[in-house]
């Protein structure tokens, strides 16, 4: 195995220089929430609630303590459903979750939560480990919503403090404008 | 209903468009009765601001009376008489709670968007761009208006709605940009742009305590309206250095407080002007921050530049080493509209400003296309624009 040196004559160990591009990335995300540490954590922590802010899910259905299954709809096409396995629970502290081998969507993900400096509300920080060879989360979370997984994280991370601090998710879907084709009627 | 879209550059159009509708449970319905046509709208209609889609539904200084309520609104009836502020806060996240309202981190569904343009989203507003949320504006018959116990105030029988209606947005931004400059007693300020939030700086100026307020601008009737409010009036294409004679009335020091109620739009005489158009006129977006340069150039030292804005996009060749040498602080951003509307209301009440004097045109919703075209191209003869709809 060759050596790869960068410009300052630094070695990179091989397992580095082998990798592939995109055979897997941690993407994460923070934001922070007005909210106090442990009322943000039991709120994740029932995945039932999960459909109610992260981008990709429609439906969660608990199995056991442990393992439940996650639904994903894409417009126009079927649902896909994978099960998740909870691999690691620290209370107020950190859920880890893995898709079980054979998951259709292999994902694992992190979430922290720690108090903000100066007691300024939680600091919730959403991680996800994506690897299967084409990137299988990725590529359905641009086919969701044409943005990049990033972004879908984030989007993500932005409707559970909306959620949390408001009761409501920000929308203007529904509402009028001039470009509804029924009546399009120009006075001048 | 009729509303008036946003078409592209110099083209809005006053269309039939589908009645609003709750969408949310503490959304409220406000049938329209007064709207304005603001400066910042005129950045939209020059084709200034991206992320504008055509179709979109313009306005953000909205006024008139509620008719429907969501099932979760607490405070607001049916039947009050409220102005919308131009921002819409959710009232409970760390920057609603510290009063900086038009920071709220809830209320934009293009959150992620902003993000990546501006590093953070920031509140949404009323008719302007989908980056700041794209809801649909105030320049219609019928408002829906987003958590409306955090964006109303109501307002006491007996007031006509043009004392009122700049509640909404350029009653509270002059304002802000005094109190963001700190002007204190005997302080000497001056303002660059005699339109309505220049107006309104100069008077809350003085009811802030300064002593003397110079106001700069090149039309006329605007500078005459600014003597009228106590101003010393500068017309800057009447004199050969612009900061020789700030130098002159300020007896070297240069003035307390500088405050550029002009923002992106400015254009000047100077160098760096002819440079600005010269780059426009073969297509490269030109800087306009030629009124920056003069209020950081002017400013005394350790004195404060208060920007109201607006400025949008990236610039180069702000004079940071002259800014630095004189310890500058530039104080600038939206306005936290709602923090302010219960104390201007109370001055409105009292009399103290009568904010109605700066309206030199009202018109009809019907005629919208007219308004921009005249606020647009005449600003020697038009102020500030409301349309009467109810």
């Amino acid at each position: 195995m060759q050596k790869i040196t960068n410009s300052i004559g630094a070695h990179f160990p091989p397992e580095v220089s082998e990798r592939k591009i995109a055979v897997s990335h941690d993407i994460r995300e923070s934001i922070t929430i007005n909210k106090p540490r442990e009322e943000v954590y039991s709120f994740w922590r029932d995945f039932t609630n999960l459909p109610l802010f992260m981008v990709d899910l429609a439906h969660v259905e608990i199995l056991s303590e442990t393992n439940s299954i996650w639904t994903m709809q894409l417009p126009l096409e079927q649902a896909i459903e994978w099960e998740v396995q909870v691999i690691a629970d620290r209370k107020n502290e950190l859920i880890t979750w893995k898709s079980v081998e054979n998951a259709k969507v292999q994902q694992r993900g992190t979430v922290l939560f720690r108090t903000a400096p100066g007691g300024r509300g939680t600091i919730v920080s959403f991680s996800l480990h994506d690897s299967t060879a084409e990137t299988r989360m990725a590529e359905l979370a641009f086919r969701l919503i044409g943005e990049d997984l990033r972004t879908l994280l984030l989007k993500s991370l932005h409707r559970l403090k909306a959620h949390l601090e408001t009761g409501e998710l920000p929308t203007t879907y529904g509402q009028s404008s001039g470009r509804d084709p029924k009546e399009n009627n120009f006075y001048s | 209903m009729k509303a008036i879209c946003w078409q592209g550059k110099h083209h809005v159009s006053v269309q039939k468009v589908p009645d609003p509708y709750i969408l949310n449970p503490r959304d409220a319905i406000v049938q329209v009765t007064t709207s304005g046509i603001s400066g910042s709208d005129l950045h939209l209609y020059d084709g200034y601001i991206s992320h504008m889609k055509k179709g979109d539904i313009l306005g953000h200084e909205a006024m008139g009376e509620v008719i429907d309520i969501g099932p979760q609104v607490q405070k607001v009836r049916v039947g009050d008489r409220v102005v919308i502020p131009f921002n819409i806060a959710c009232g409970q996240c760390l920057y609603c709670k510290n009063q900086e309202y038009a920071f709220c981190d809830n209320t934009n569904p293009n959150a992620t968007l902003a993000d990546k343009m501006f590093g953070h989203t920031s509140a949404g507003l009323f008719g302007y761009s989908h980056t700041h949320g794209g809801y649909a504006g105030g320049q219609a018959e019928f408002l829906r208006v987003p958590l409306v116990d955090v964006n109303s105030i109501v307002i006491p029988s007996g007031l006509a709605d043009e004392k009122v209606l700049f509640l909404s947005d350029i009653l509270p931004t002059g304002y802000m940009a005094v109190e963001n400059g700190q002007v204190r007693p005997g302080d000497t300020v001056a303002i660059w742009g005699a339109g309505p939030v220049g107006q309104m700086a100069l008077r809350a100026a003085y009811l802030f305590g300064a002593e003397r307020v110079i106001v700069i601008d090149h039309f006329k009737n605007r500078l005459k309206m600014a003597a009228r409010g106590g101003a010393h009036i500068i017309h800057y294409e009447e004199m050969a250095s612009l900061l020789d004679e700030l130098s002159f009335l300020t007896g070297g020091r240069g003035p307390d407080v500088c405050i550029d109620a002009v923002g992106l739009e400015a254009h000047s005489q100077s160098l760096f002007a002819s440079i600005d158009r010269a780059r426009a006129a073969v297509g490269f977006p030109s800087d306009h921050l030629e009124v920056l340069r003069q209020a950081i150039q002017a400013c005394k030292k350790g004195g404060i530049v208060s920007i109201p804005g607006i400025y949008s996009g990236a610039y180069d060749r702000v004079p940071m080493g002259t800014a630095f040498s004189k310890g500058l602080t530039l104080r600038m951003g939206p306005t936290h509209t709602q923090k302010y509307m219960p104390t201007l209301l109370k001055k409105i009440v009292k009399g103290e400003i009568d904010p109605s004097t700066f309206i030199t045109h009202r018109m009809k919703l019907d005629e919208g296309v007219e308004a921009y075209k005249l606020f647009s191209e005449n600003k020697e003869e038009c102020m500030k624009v409301i349309l009467t709809i109810h």
